[in-house]
């Protein structure tokens, strides 16, 4: 160990050297104040023996100076003084010394002293060491972070552009937000909003986002229905997740013409839906687990279904909501969110009066989780869907060409063949805005073949919710069930009265069925069960029934669509 | 917070007491408890009577828990558990995987 000794009478310096010789330390000499300022430069000691009165610069500034200069480096001082001199050794620590030594000198007294300082030093040294170890991991950690969130917004960042009717407040805890909203319009003109919410904040809570957000998307895109999506999402999380992690979540379903609300909810707070005058008709449950613990062969696809009239908005939220907490450690909680409704404030509707509700509530170091509020405007007017999202080639083939599928009753139960149909439609060569329309009938004749023709299902259950829901509950047994049975579906393209046109046909084996009959009025046929064949009827050149009932074939013309 | 431990051999039973804020600060004694515990650790009984909130790492931890005990042959009971502890339990739908009172 090296010790510095500052002190300007020889005597005092040869008697203090000799002293700490004896104990081997090394010692290095300084004659007055400026002089132990260059010799603490030059040689780096581990601690100092500082005189006070002393030429040239004495020893309270000499101390303050090194200190100074030491920065967060500890340099142990300690001040030499007469017994007597109280005031000085209070203002040498004023100064920045760290201990004081009184003449006469005692050796034992030296010795101590210099050990026990040398040991805070030490103790100093480690602790400077271990912060800068943390910083460093610390920096590496945040340069991860910004690749990382790099990643994760690039994938999100589809969900950016988000439509129009859906409003959304997200405020994640870290930089980096455990709570994903995904977004996007469906083939057939409706739309489908999922809110996530990982385990966890930051980095480990994103792991599941990024595949979650391709499935989202690549699936939506592809005419699948919610259940396909969840099924698909918590196969693929219950993989790659650690059993602690998964993502609870709520995902809904709108149709294009705002008949039906399809919703699951996973592991979240219930899901709202306000009337036009803001009032609840109507709460969905959890009631399932989140995405991602279920193995596939357990995981429950089941849906809730609710008939709306398209004036409705629907709220979603994540449990960082439910969960904030004012100052008295009491949560927001299910009834501060509904009191957003049932209460609502003379300012603010809907949305901004829940945010203002939580944070007039909530003690911001009280909210530990991210906190996500979603708000779906379901007013078709806002949806501003242009078929140009669903982009594809627009060089139109002109030549005649046909194309025939044919679904067994096995084949019916295993794939959803909308989805399948929807490629063909999108593999076709026609302008924008066509597709859409084919993919319209496809579908429409399609499911009226399966739920009518091979199924027996009667439309009329549909009149109300209940039924509504009954239909289908329905609709899963038999199709279950189903023994034997077909549809065929033939698509093909010709010129017709110098107009090229799609001729789309679909037969089933059932024994026919009186959707397919001529008479069918169109308020029939509205209401709870969708917009059904007036429509159809409506796009095409015509529309004809076999015999049986159990045909349809329709001609739609590949005219300018206004 | 804190977890305590008691195992009874005999039984082949491990009870655990929680208490406070179920959350991430418990991941490390938790974990341990998953450690020490053999695959055959036989029952488990958790004791939630003094657990006054649960976040979503908690039901981690109990996942994690129901996975080292055996998965879908898991023997955990959850008891005296507060009705709003019943209630985020039940949203979770984790009453169709733990013994839940």
């Amino acid at each position: 160990m090296r010790v510095l000794i500052a002190e300007d009478s020889s005597l005092s310096r040869s008697v203090l050297s000799s002293i700490l010789e004896k104990y081997d330390f090394t010692v290095i000499e300084a004659v007055d104040g400026q002089d132990a300022i260059e010799k603490y430069l030059e040689s780096d000691p581990d601690i100092i023996l500082m005189d006070l009165m002393m030429p040239v610069l004495n020893g309270y500034d000499a101390t303050h100076k090194i200190k100074e200069m030491a920065g967060e480096k500890f340099i142990p001082i300690i001040v030499i003084t007469a017994m007597s001199e109280t005031d000085a050794l209070v203002k040498s620590v004023e100064y920045g010394a760290d201990d004081y030594l009184s003449k006469p000198y005692n050796a034992d007294a030296i010795h101590a002293k210099i050990i026990a300082l040398s040991r805070i030093k030490e103790l100093h040294e480690n602790l400077e060491e271990s912060r800068n170890k943390v910083e460093k991991l610390n920096e590496q950690t945040n340069s991860e972070l910004v690749v990382a969130e790099h990643l994760y917004d690039s994938v999100l960042a589809q969900g950016r552009r988000v439509l129009p009717q859906v409003r959304q407040y997200m405020r994640p805890v870290t930089n980096f937000n455990g709570d994903i909203l995904l977004a996007a319009h469906t083939p057939s003109g409706g739309f489908i909003v999922m809110l996530g919410d990982f385990t966890g904040h930051g980095l480990s809570a994103a792991i599941g986002a990024i595949p979650a957000a391709e499935i989202f998307y690549g699936m939506t895109r592809k005419g699948f229905s919610i259940g396909d999506i969840v099924v698909e999402m918590n196969a693929k999380l219950n993989i790659i997740l650690p059993i602690n992690m998964f993502c609870a979540a709520t995902i809904i379903e709108v149709d294009q013409e705002r008949t039906t609300i399809n919703a699951w909810n996973g592991s979240s707070p219930d899901i709202i839906v306000t009337d036009a005058d803001g009032n609840i008709i109507n709460r969905i449950a959890s009631s399932h687990a989140a995405l991602g613990i279920m193995p596939p062969d357990k995981f429950d696809r089941k849906v809730d279904m609710l008939s709306i009239q398209g004036d409705e908005h629907i709220y979603m939220c994540s449990d960082g909501v439910l969960d904030a907490r004012n100052s008295d450690k009491v949560k927001f909680g299910m009834d501060g969110f509904l009191s957003a409704f049932t209460d609502p404030s003379e300012e603010c509707v809907g949305l901004n009066s829940i945010i203002e509700r939580l944070f007039s509530f909530a003690d911001v170091d009280e909210v530990y989780d991210d906190v996500s509020l979603i708000e779906v405007d379901l007013d078709k007017n806002i949806d501003k869907w242009h078929v140009d999202d669903f982009t594809g080639n627009n060089q139109r083939l002109e030549a005649e060409w046909s194309l025939n599928l044919s679904f067994d009753a096995n084949g019916l139960k295993e794939v959803n063949p909308i989805p399948l149909l929807l490629n063909f439609v999108n593999g076709i060569n026609v302008i924008n805005g066509h597709k859409e329309r084919i993919y319209t009938i496809l579908s429409e004749f399609f499911t009226n073949s399966l739920d009518h023709g091979l199924l027996n299902l009667q439309s009329s259950l549909k009149s109300d919710a209940a039924g509504f829901q009954e239909y289908f509950k329905q609709r899963e047994e038999r199709l279950q069930n189903l023994k034997d049975g077909t549809i065929d579906v033939n698509l093909s393209q010709r010129e017709i009265n110098n107009c090229w046109c799609i001729i789309v046909e679909v037969i089933d084996s059932g024994p026919g069925f009186s959707a397919h009959k001529k008479d069918v009025s169109l308020d029939e046929n509205m209401g709870y069960s969708g917009r059904g064949i007036p429509l159809v009827t409506n796009l095409c050149e015509s529309v004809e029934y076999n015999e049986a009932g159990n045909g349809v074939k329709a001609v739609y013309a590949l005219k300018k669509i206004s | 917070m804190t977890i305590s431990v008691t195992r009874n051999e005999d039984k082949n039973e491990t009870s655990i007491v929680i208490n406070g804020r179920f959350d991430f600060s418990m991941n490390n004694e938790f974990r341990k408890i998953l450690t020490d515990s053999s695959a055959d650790g036989g029952a488990y009984l958790i004791d939630m009577g003094a657990v006054d909130d649960l976040d979503s790492s908690a039901l981690g931890m109990l996942l994690l828990l129901r996975e080292r005990a055996g998965g879908d042959t898991a023997n955990i009971k959850i008891q005296r558990c507060r009705p709003d502890i019943i209630e985020m339990l039940k949203m979770a739908n984790f009453q169709t995987m733990f013994d839940i009172s």
